[in-house]
């Protein structure tokens, strides 16, 4: 079995309480929910993106003493057409009660090894499945499309403000005995488990300099088990009154700033591993690198690769906490401006565009009005190493609250805005803009089924 | 176009220039694939993938290529840029001529595209 066969399923946060509902026992019968999903490949697994929900009626259940949840045949047309005519796949989900290990009962398995088939019929060319899932556990069995055999190394990902892993996520990972000391005041926050999280977990870095650089310091001393840096520039001397772990000689060389990010990465802990992609969002190879991450930290500062970052993250439902700092002089010339915000955003919830962070007016702004091909990078802009510091950290903080959940809030709708005059980091309650068609049509799309002329 | 008018302006790219593959966007656009076009005399690689987005309506089709084609002179060519469509890399590049949906094909628009491509040092 190659690492392909690994097969990952993603709900967003605006499909999972629904699917958790949907799936809930009646009185008298189990409920199934019908997940239509794209996909992905990644060189070790591949992805199934739940894009939409179908439910069955209640009247579509027909009563069955040995089967937990049986329905009539004709019933499952209209899902089947629906699946067929976005070319997604289907996936058949229930769920088992209990708070240990689930497996596909042999009733659950032959029944999805009649049904799967069937659908690998009519839409050949999408992965098709059947999962179980009970409180914190996932198994079941998926026929991808150049297969002829049911795979079952299947894992169950919710992305919500906490990303929930159905399995064993981090129980397999090695901790290294010189690691134990480092991380025991940390684990009294977040517990071992949680640093086995840590452990195993890849984050992107998109921008390596003001903030990113704190980001990634942050991410090795916190013990992330892979931080991927993604910035083509090298270093200038003005990056040094910022850059976290410049040097003269790194300007001096003009070294790459994913050079200075390895080392510095190495000298805080040797178990966190570090790749460096030398080139800028949206280039090939860091769109593969960013596809791969569980999540994605954002710190650049132009609005042409937020939105890059933004669609990216949202086609394969990662989550993207970007940050942004703006220092600027008022129109009496006497005072300054210093604003910013951290903001996550969840697949599913408000994305940058809901919000205003992002509109077609400031991405013309940054281009004079032209096409996207005149777009040379922004302007230099006033940049204070405290305050970008002072961003990176609660953008760690924000990763932290990703995949440990430590601060048990269940808030999906703020941001944080800072006043670098005031001095503070404030709460801006937002939400998900009804009709926001960057949001609906880059979520969970996956990638693009091609067909031959 | 229409859906109809499309199939045929397809049929055409695929006589012109051999592989040709289409997909939906998942904006609702139609994607249109050429797997080798060849560029004009003097560019490095002879040759590139190209890709036409084809909104809905009469509006002129968008059309990219891979990254990393040089000119005859040697130089890449001016006001380009990497765009990510549908999670892929594609390079955008300013081209201007008119464009009459009624008349003109999709064979037309990428080889006058691509010449004026040639033509961007």
């Amino acid at each position: 079995m190659t690492t392909r066969q690994v097969v990952e399923v993603r709900v967003p946060a605006n499909l999972a309480q629904p699917l958790k509902v949907g799936v809930a026992y009646t009185k008298w019968r189990e409920s199934v929910v019908f997940g239509l999903a794209s996909e992905a490949c990644l060189p070790d697994r591949r992805l199934l993106l739940v894009k939409k929900l179908v439910s069955l009626p209640d009247s579509a259940y027909v009563s069955e003493r040995t089967h937990g949840a049986s329905w009539r045949g004709s019933e499952i047309i209209p899902v089947i057409n629906e699946a067929l005519s976005d070319s997604l796949g289907i996936i058949i989900f229930h769920k088992h009660a209990g708070s240990g290990p689930v497996e596909l009962s042999r009733d659950d398995r032959e029944s999805a090894e009649r049904l799967i088939p069937v659908f690998q019929s009519v839409i050949p060319l999408r992965s098709h499945a059947s999962i179980v899932f009970g409180d914190g556990h996932a198994a079941g069995i998926v026929l991808v499309p150049d297969g002829s055999d049911c795979l079952d190394k299947v894992r169950l990902r919710w992305v919500g403000q906490v990303i929930e892993d159905f399995g064993d996520r981090g129980a397999r990972q090695p901790v290294f005995a010189s690691d134990e000391g480092i991380y025991q005041n940390q684990r009294l926050l977040i517990g071992g488990r949680g640093q086995a999280v840590l452990r195993c977990t890849r984050v992107a870095v998109v921008g390596l300099s003001g903030g990113g650089s704190h980001v990634v310091q942050q991410l090795a001393h916190m013990g992330i088990g892979e931080i991927v840096g993604i910035d083509e520039d090298r270093v200038e001397q003005s990056n040094r009154s910022r850059m976290i772990g410049s040097r003269s000689l790194d300007a001096l060389f003009r070294r790459r700033k994913i050079s200075v990010m390895s080392r510095l990465v190495r000298r805080i802990n040797r178990h966190v591993q570090f790749v460096g992609v030398p080139h800028n969002v949206p280039k090939q190879e860091a769109i593969d690198a960013l596809k791969s991450s569980d999540i994605v930290v954002g710190c650049v500062d132009n609005y042409h690769a937020k939105a890059d970052l933004q669609e990216l993250t949202w086609r394969y439902l990662i989550p993207y906490v970007d940050i942004g700092l703006l220092i600027r002089p008022v129109e009496d010339g006497d005072h300054v401006a210093i604003g910013g915000n951290v903001g996550t955003f969840i697949p599913g919830s408000f994305c940058q565009w809901c919000i205003g962070f992002l509109t077609d007016a400031k991405l013309s702004t940054e281009t004079g009005g032209r096409a996207r091909s005149y777009f040379e990078g922004a302007d230099k802009q006033a940049q204070v190493v405290s305050m970008n510091g002072l961003l990176a950290s609660q953008a760690v903080t924000e990763v932290l609250q990703l995949l440990t959940g430590f601060a048990r809030t269940g808030a999906e709708t703020s941001i944080r805005k800072f006043d670098g005059i005031e001095g503070t980091l404030t709460k801006w309650d937002v939400g998900k803009k009804a009709g926001c068609s960057k949001c609906q049509s880059a979520l969970a799309a996956g990638e693009v089924i091609w067909k031959v002329v | 176009m229409t859906e109809e008018a499309l199939s045929v302006e397809i049929a055409s790219l695929k006589d012109a220039y051999g592989e040709v593959t289409t997909a939906k966007s998942s904006a609702g656009q139609t994607l249109i694939r050429i797997r080798e076009a060849s560029l004009p005399r003097g560019c490095s690689p002879a040759a590139t993938a190209v890709l036409l987005v084809v909104p809905p309506g009469q509006v002129r089709p968008q059309i990219y290529v891979k990254r990393g084609i040089r000119l005859r002179s040697g130089v890449e060519p001016r006001s380009t840029g990497p765009v990510s469509i549908e999670g892929e890399e594609w390079l955008q590049f300013s081209y201007s001529f008119p464009w009459n949906e009624n008349s003109n094909t999709l064979v037309q628009l990428v080889a006058t595209a691509l010449r004026r491509f040639a033509e961007s040092s």
